[in-house]
């Protein structure tokens, strides 16, 4: 799929006009970034939810 | 005697309480400071010095009549990232899209300090969004580093941490998403608390991600940062992340020192993961060895590597700023400055499954994090693995700025706090470390680090901007 084809996929036609260097190089950069961290390999391994503190309080600290 | 620009939170809150210093004085006094350095260092993007002196003169003659001041805060002027809403004000974010974005009411946390009795002398410069860098091509330009105004204060609570570091202010509000309330303060030589998240509301805080936004004090002293932080915090229904979790008097072990406490130094974070600079390595080690003399029992703890926290950091925050973005970076993309669309467009191409990927893989950081502290009490590691680079070398900023310990932290929500550690022997820059904590343990966090500021030369220390 061309660069052409993703930026319009995303909406990002003006960007893909005036800006096409930044468009090109943001492509390049998500796709290391989905190369950045390990994926569990569990299928039943549970996301963290959005927006809700990961830690619980600790009694008596 | 000191001029009332010089003395901290505490210290000017005693003075106030003890009706020797009067919150107009204080706030000329600092307004006089403003005038004389901000030209130069550009940390206030709007002064409110008409409403700030009104609210000044009241506390004043509220205090007259009681006797005695409402909180520690009475009086004192705070500075807000201008992200942060004070009602009546644009928040502009530093951006042109935002000019006339004018906040019909306080933040939440605006609010608590306004009612502990706060004044608001102004808002601060930011990163654009707080996600862009220090740039030129924006409504204002970027604020620069009161120890050496050619270098850039750190970021994207550029303006906190210079208008603190200047002792322009002797507080201020930043907000923190990847490090951008520790970032500025390891550079500028203040103290920056990240909260755990949900600790302190972000209602009324323009987002950058809902999952990693926090919103943090800075200020010179860690008593200060305590005692602010204490004004700050509390449960807000309105926010969906905030947590339910009682008050607390975060200065309340200022004074007990280190014996007993174990702290866990992550030393692959900036020997192996991402290697410092020898000033900040040595400063590290040497930070460490005066917690050890102090009492801590000091043991080298692995977690996983910064990378793997970084990757997940931007993997959360990019899908969930374009979701904010997303109308604009279609519509205008032209009108946010070039670094800041550079560092957006990314999460436009990043896809659901990527993002749930990101969310499961924290689950278990968050776990290798809680496992080192079923081993010790704190974790000690870096902040910044350089100083400041020039404002004006855009590599230099684009290269040292991802080169830090800070984002593991916002993924997990531990609270981590930034204390000086050093100075550099060339640029003669501020070199900061972190102290890291269990959930809403802040106030064991306090206690290490005013023992080790008791204890290491670096409070006396300040930067000559004039």
């Amino acid at each position: 799929m061309s660069n052409e084809t993703l930026a319009l996929a995303a909406g990002l036609a003006r960007a893909w006009a005036d800006h096409r260097a930044d468009v090109e190089e943001a492509i390049a950069a998500a796709a290391r970034m989905r190369t950045g961290f390990s994926r569990p390999s569990a299928p039943e391994a549970e996301p963290l939810p959005a927006c809700v503190a990961p830690v619980p309080p600790r009694p008596g600290r | 005697m000191t001029a009332p620009h010089a003395l901290g939170l505490a210290e000017a809150a005693a003075q106030i309480a003890a009706r020797r210093l009067s919150p107009v004085e204080l706030l000329q006094d600092c307004l006089a400071r403003i005038a004389a350095l901000d030209p130069r260092l550009n940390a206030f993007v709007k002064l409110t010095a008409e409403e700030a002196l009104a609210d000044a003169r009241a506390a004043e003659a509220e205090i007259a009549r009681t006797g005695a001041p409402r909180s520690a805060l009475h009086g004192i002027p705070v500075g807000l990232k201008d992200i942060i809403d004070l009602a009546g004000h644009a928040t502009t974010c530093h951006s042109k899209l935002c000019l006339d974005r004018v906040a019909r009411e306080d933040a939440h946390v605006t609010a608590r300090l306004r009612a502990a009795g706060a004044v608001f002398p102004g808002k601060l410069s930011t990163h654009e969004f707080a996600i862009g860098g220090p740039a030129f091509d924006l409504p204002f330009p970027p604020a620069r580093n009161p120890w050496n105004p050619a270098h850039h204060p750190g970021g994207s609570s550029s303006g906190s941490g210079a208008a603190v570091g200047a002792r322009m202010l002797p507080a201020a509000l930043g907000t923190d998403t990847g490090g951008s309330v520790r970032h500025p303060a390891s550079h500028c030589g203040i103290a920056g608390m990240k909260p755990t998240y949900g600790l302190v509301s972000r209602r009324g805080v323009f987002p950058l991600s809902f999952t990693l936004d926090h919103v943090g004090p800075m200020t010179r002293t860690v008593r200060d940062n305590a005692i602010l932080l204490g004004a700050m915090a509390g449960h807000d229904p309105l926010d969906p992340g905030s947590a339910d979790h009682a008050p607390e008097d975060y200065a309340r072990d200022l004074h007990r020192g280190l014996k007993g406490l174990r702290i866990g130094f992550v030393r692959h974070f900036h020997e192996a993961d991402t290697p410092a600079s020898p000033d900040v390595a040595a400063a590290l080690e040497e930070a460490a060895r005066v917690l050890a003399a102090e009492g801590a029992a000091v043991t080298t703890v692995t977690l996983p590597k910064l990378t793997e926290f970084g990757a997940v950091n931007r993997m959360i925050l990019l899908p969930e700023a374009c979701a904010i973005h997303e109308s604009w970076l279609r519509e205008r993309p032209g009108d946010y400055a070039a670094l800041t669309r550079r560092r957006l467009l990314p999460g436009m191409f990043l896809s659901g499954t990527d993002y749930v990927q990101a969310q499961r893989r924290r689950r278990d950081l968050v776990a290798a994090v809680e496992a080192a502290f079923a081993e010790v009490d704190l974790l000690l590691c870096a902040s910044s693995m350089d100083v400041a680079c020039r404002i004006d070398d855009a590599e230099a900023v684009e290269r040292t700025y991802p080169r830090q310990a800070r984002t593991p932290f916002n993924v997990t929500g531990h609270p981590a706090l930034s204390v000086m550690c050093g100075v550099s022997r060339a640029e003669g820059l501020p070199i900061g470390l972190q102290l890291v904590g269990p959930g809403f343990a802040e106030a064991l966090i306090y206690r290490a680090a005013a023992a080790y500021e008791r204890a290491a030369p670096w409070a006396s220390m300040a930067p000559t901007p004039g």
